[in-house]
């Protein structure tokens, strides 16, 4: 198992995480967490519940400011604004049709309704709810509601996007083709990923790295490469590099939980 | 989660389950039958005089008779509430968001809100009084002391309490204050608001009535109907006084069931609550 050694500083970083640390009333949650992130690279985090994986994100997202440490936009043109959030539920606005969720963003940054609503559209399109844009959040499924929830993150044209265990509350099933449909998508846009999960298979299907935090205060215990390459569909589940990724990152994941 | 179809059609199929729930207006009627019967039975038992409780031919005959006097007191009643209840939603709206905008203005203000809530209607009422005089003014300020509380706590926890991803997702887009007031914390208060205005809509008669008794002006066609009650009740007319009961109930119907049906326009198309109509 590879111990994370801290990388050499590339100018072509994405987010750059550096000595990261975050403690809440005096309790330690994250600890030097240093992290480079390339432009489109998918980085899976995985640890034990409680290890502060959504503190990471909301760190990355500037939701949440750091007690050391900091976050590092470089390289190339990403700044803040090109940032895209998945929250674990769906988090629409109940009162808002599927189109208005999609657009909100868009409404948000100022763009006027006609342009907001087509490109909101091109997005719900392309995960399969073309049939309900006018339809309430209350009238979807759990899936649809995760569909539009990605929908939505898709209309800035994300560089970096920040999943936080995205589907972990649907089935196994939905689960699954959200994920292939997922990675659909980056095929089409090119965005970077940080996601955390607490579903190791989920991560390997997902990332190019894996990486593995420890019990709390939490640290990056171990970053492991999934060299699978993209696209991968379902089929990418039954292909023995992808197994024995599963096995290295449930040992890994075991090991900081002992 | 149903799937699409038979969900989609919210409105009309409300309509079609509102249409079927007629057939369940027997059963009031059965009871509202049981008890008249009971209520003459009671009389007739006990031997109840009528200047104690007159049976229901006589407050409906009274009722007529006094038609005149207890329509325009109607009137004048539901002018005064309409009005105090108006000055009451936009006063607990503004006063609302004020309350939101910040916790220093929360924690500031909200005591001395309380404090006015406090304070008895009773003994505010001479004070009203003497600063507006007697009339359609110092009603109007009693009855907004009397309905105004309900919407300010409930639209204000409206306010507060939008939920914490929500919040963070427009932190994320970064919404402007006024864009998170307007989108997220505006819409999502509103069914906190709706049962404000539920509970203000049933106070606000007894706001007008009680002003009414205290600062009515007793001229005629001014008297509201709260006078109109002091005036049989002096006179001892009880079938009429009965009458007026009756009158000051239907006002008070038409003012909460005219707030429901608004409540249920605003939200069935979102809220769960409001999507089966009772």
């Amino acid at each position: 198992m590879v111990k994370a050694a801290p990388r050499k500083h590339s100018a072509g970083a994405l987010v750059r995480l550096v000595g990261l640390g975050k403690a809440f009333d005096g309790e330690v949650i994250l600890r030097d967490v240093s992290l480079t992130v390339e432009p489109g690279e998918l980085v899976g985090v995985i640890g034990p519940s409680g290890c502060g994986k959504t503190t990471l994100l909301k760190l990355v997202a500037g939701l949440v400011a750091p007690t050391e440490g900091k976050v590092e936009f470089g390289g190339g043109p990403t700044r803040r604004e090109s940032l895209s959030f998945v929250f674990q539920d769906a988090t629409l606005l109940p009162w808002l049709t599927v189109l208005d969720n999609v657009a909100l963003p868009l409404k948000i940054a100022g763009a006027p309704r006609r342009e907001r609503e087509a490109k909101a559209l091109t997005h719900i399109e392309r995960v399969g709810l073309a049939d309900a844009t006018r339809l309430y959040p209350r009238q979807l499924s759990g899936g649809m509601k995760m569909r539009v929830s990605v929908a939505r993150s898709m209309t800035v044209d994300p560089t970096l996007l920040l999943l936080d265990e995205p589907f972990g509350a649907l089935d196994e099933m939905t689960r699954d083709t959200l994920n292939e449909e997922l990675l659909r998508l980056r095929q089409a846009a090119r965005w970077t990923a940080l996601f955390v999960t607490h579903s190791v298979a989920e991560a390997v299907f997902l990332a190019s790295k894996v990486i593995v935090l420890g019990a709390r205060p939490s640290h990056i215990a171990h970053a492991i490469d999934v060299p699978l390459g993209y696209p991968r569909s379902s089929a990418t589940r039954e292909r023995s590099e992808y197994v024995e990724r599963v096995v290295t990152v449930t040992r890994a994941l075991h090991s900081v939980q002992e | 989660m149903t799937s699409l179809g038979d969900r989609g059609r919210g409105w009309t199929s409300a309509l079609k389950r509102h249409a079927a729930g007629w057939g369940v207006a027997g059963w009031p009627l059965l009871v509202g039958a049981l008890i008249t019967a009971s209520w003459y039975g009671g009389i007739v038992a006990f031997g109840i005089p009528e200047y104690q409780l007159p049976p229901p031919h006589r407050i409906v005959e009274a009722g007529l008779q006094e038609r005149e006097v207890l329509l325009t007191g109607a009137m004048q009643t539901a002018q005064a509430s309409l009005i105090g209840f108006l000055i009451s939603v936009a006063g607990g709206l503004v006063l609302s968001i004020l309350l939101a905008s910040s916790r220093w203005a929360y924690q500031g203000i909200y005591p001395y809100v309380l404090l006015l809530k406090m304070t008895p209607i009773i003994v505010v009422a001479p004070i009203v009084i003497l600063w507006a005089g007697q009339g359609l003014a110092s009603i109007t300020v009693i009855t907004f002391l009397v309905c105004f509380f309900p919407i300010v706590a409930n639209t204000t926890m409206g306010l507060r309490s939008a939920d914490a991803n929500l919040l963070d997702l427009f932190s994320v887009y970064k919404a402007k204050g006024w864009q998170q007031l307007l989108w997220l914390r505006a819409p999502g208060a509103l069914p906190y608001f709706m049962t404000g205005l539920r509970v203000a809509a049933a106070l606000t008669p007894i706001g007008a009535l009680y002003g009414d008794t205290v600062a009515g002006m007793g001229s005629g066609a001014d008297a509201g109907l709260g006078f109109v009650v002091l005036i049989f009740s002096a006179q001892f007319k009880v079938p009429a006084l009965f009458a007026a009961a009756f009158a000051a109930c239907v006002i008070g119907f038409l003012f909460v069931g005219f707030v429901n049906v608004f409540a249920w326009w605003v939200l069935h198309k979102w809220h769960d609550a409001y999507v089966a109509v009772d």
